[in-house]
């Protein structure tokens, strides 16, 4: 068996995935709630659907993590999870009746948290410990050109043909997708084989892992960063409707391009930045950015120079998405409890994303948006000089070696 | 590479169960739905005697079944979810809620405004006598004599608060109980122009008196 030729293709493989993962993600995004108004849905019933899906979602992070730690076979894992996202896309554009959306959306919820730790836990079975930060970086470039992708692709669809149409396509952008996992099965005995599998080795104890000071700093950083960044684009883009609502729809279609554009660009290079000098600056950086952004928000209220300001938004995005995987395997890689560990990291995530939307919305109703949006901005940067004195660097010796 | 075969297998054991659960499972959920009770017209305001109720024909005090009234063909349609299309045929988004009150005629139309794949759209509350409904139509069920440039400024719609609607005149919304029924009120519609080439004619304030109970009811 000619290992070179299977690793490349592997590389390939973990590319395209990558990229048709993020497609289909971008279906189960809010535009659900468009296509449930357009099926008659009111307020109240799209509300719940939704809040199941989000509660699904943050209950199988650390399960969900688990049972992808639990086995050494993290390429069935990603395949499972795809075909269950076919389903639930089949299931939205079939049955859009309220048991079968809940339905779907709890799966969904579950196979998202199957599906991301099993993608990462195969970079780092490709690549090993030393070399996951520039692994990282292409997985970011694939996934932010295929949100891009995906975003301009359901965008049209949904625009000429209808919303329900939205989901088909998802459920047939999930084939290629798994069809990509294909080369990536010779991982499964490569991680089988690694140090750290529970095989070789007992997995360290659930406790030593939660109790790992650098790894709860860096949940809490995770969770400070996701606060003050899920609220920022919905409350920008909801006063860019307010005030230009004759081009809204194109202005915020470029609020969401330009930062996958942004990160599709660097991200490769963030990866090798980490890799090289080290993670804790990216993290502050991406902090830092987050935090500037929303003081942009917050001051500059013509919505076409705000564009600009979206160019930071692919900054901390391609910071952040390369530094979870990465920080975690730093410090649980090798442990066999890698999954779990990034399910604990997802959770923190998930946290601040609910409290973000929820806390920022009731501000927004009592002292405005600006002023909301300066809070979040101010929250992002006192985060980033918490990040700067507390957060430890977790690059391992090895890696400045090889 | 013969360890590869069991993966496979279980593979496809994982989805054919899994779709056989879920499509099964969901097999009732269509008859659900189309059993659903009727909504309720308009909310019934609790512990308000004064206001006398709305005139009605009642039905006879025995239980007799209604007689169902077939309407024309296509002279009645569902407006919920419905696309809303402007002047010139610009999308103006979706039809989310009617807004009634207490006799139940309807004040106004929420409608989910602008925004891409779902982010930035905001909720809008638009004087029912600006739109105009066109069952049997396919292609344009409702459209509003509004352009988007007229939305500017608009104020976001919350259900939590008494709705500021656009398009209303600064007359007193025709609910007022405390104006007697006097016959000839002025006729109430102000008629929609298209050409206004202002923003938003009238944006009503918050009015004082009872808030048009919005029709919503949740889907279960």
């Amino acid at each position: 068996m000619n290992s070179t030729g299977s690793m490349r293709a592997a590389e390939r493989g973990l590319d395209v995935l990558n990229l048709f993962v993020a497609n289909v993600q971008t279906g189960f995004g809010p535009f659900i709630a468009v296509y449930l108004t357009t099926r008659g849905w009111t307020q109240t019933s799209i509300g719940l659907a939704l809040s199941v899906g989000t509660i699904a979602a943050m209950v199988s992070q650390i399960p969900a993590g688990a049972v992808v730690d639990m086995t050494y076979r993290k390429s069935l894992v990603a395949g499972v999870s795809l075909l269950a996202f076919a389903v639930c896309a089949l299931l939205f554009a079939v049955r859009p009746f309220p048991v079968t959306i809940y339905l779907a959306e709890i799966l969904h919820g579950f196979s998202s948290c199957t599906l991301g730790p099993s993608v990462a836990a195969m970079s780092l079975a490709l690549v090993g410990s030393a070399k996951l930060g520039p692994r990282l970086g292409r997985n970011a470039r694939f996934s932010s050109v295929g949100n891009a992708m995906g975003a301009a692709l359901m965008g049209a669809v949904g625009y000429y043909l209808s919303s329900r149409s939205v989901f088909f396509l998802a459920a047939a952008l999930t084939f290629p997708a798994i069809a990509a996992i294909w080369p990536l099965r010779a991982l499964d005995a490569r991680a089988h084989a690694a140090p750290g599998h529970r095989t070789n080795r007992r997995p360290i104890s659930i406790y030593r892992l939660v109790l790992d000071r650098r790894l709860l700093i860096f949940a809490v950083c995770a969770m400070l960063f996701t606060f003050s960044n899920a609220a920022m684009l919905p409350l920008a883009s909801g006063s860019i409707t307010e005030e230009m609502p004759s081009i809204a729809n194109l202005l915020i279609a470029a609020f969401i391009m330009l930062p996958q554009a942004v990160v599709a660009i660097i991200s490769p290079r963030i990866g090798d930045y980490a890799h090289s000098r080290g993670r804790r600056i990216l993290l502050v950086v991406a902090l830092a950015a987050l935090g500037i952004r929303g003081l942009l928000f917050a001051a500059v209220h013509a919505p076409v120079y705000l564009i600009p300001v979206q160019l930071l938004d692919g900054i901390s995005a391609a910071c952040f998405g390369i530094l979870v995987p990465l920080v975690t395997a730093d410090l649980a890689g090798q442990s066999g409890r890698y999954s779990f560990a990034l399910g604990l990291v997802g959770f923190a995530i998930g946290i601040g994303a609910t409290v973000s939307t929820t806390v920022a919305g009731v501000l927004a109703d009592h002292i405005g948006e600006p002023l909301t949006l300066l809070g979040l901005g101010v929250t992002a940067l006192a985060s980033a000089v918490f990040a700067w004195l507390v957060m430890p660097e977790t690059r391992s010796a090895a890696e400045s070696r090889s | 590479m013969d360890r590869f075969n069991r993966p496979r297998r279980g593979w496809v054991a994982v989805a054919a169960i899994m779709i056989g659960l879920l499509w099964g499972g969901t097999a009732t959920a269509a008859e659900d739905q189309a059993k659903r009770p009727a909504p309720a017209t308009a909310a019934q305001p609790e512990g308000q005697p004064s206001v006398q109720p709305p005139v009605q024909p009642k039905a006879p005090a025995a239980a007799k079944p209604l007689a169902p009234v077939i309407a024309p063909k296509k002279e009645a349609e569902g407006i919920l979810g419905k696309q809303v299309y402007g002047v010139n045929g610009a999308d103006m988004g979706l039809v989310t809620n009617v807004l009634v009150d207490r006799a139940g005629n309807p004040i106004a139309v929420v409608i989910d405004f602008g925004g891409f794949l779902g982010m930035g759209i905001r909720k809008i509350a638009i004087d029912w006598h600006l739109m105009r409904f066109h069952p049997g139509n396919k292609d344009k069920p409702v459209t509003l004599s509004l352009e988007k440039g007229q939305l500017k400024a608009a104020p976001t719609y919350d259900p939590d608060k008494p709705p500021r609607i656009v398009g209303t005149s600064a007359a007193p919304t025709p609910a007022k109980p405390a104006t007697p029924p006097t016959a000839a009120q002025p006729a109430k519609s102000p008629t929609p122009t298209a050409t206004k080439p202002s923003p938003p004619a009238a944006v009503t304030p918050p009015t004082p008196t009872p808030a048009p109970a919005a029709k919503d009811h949740p889907g279960k």
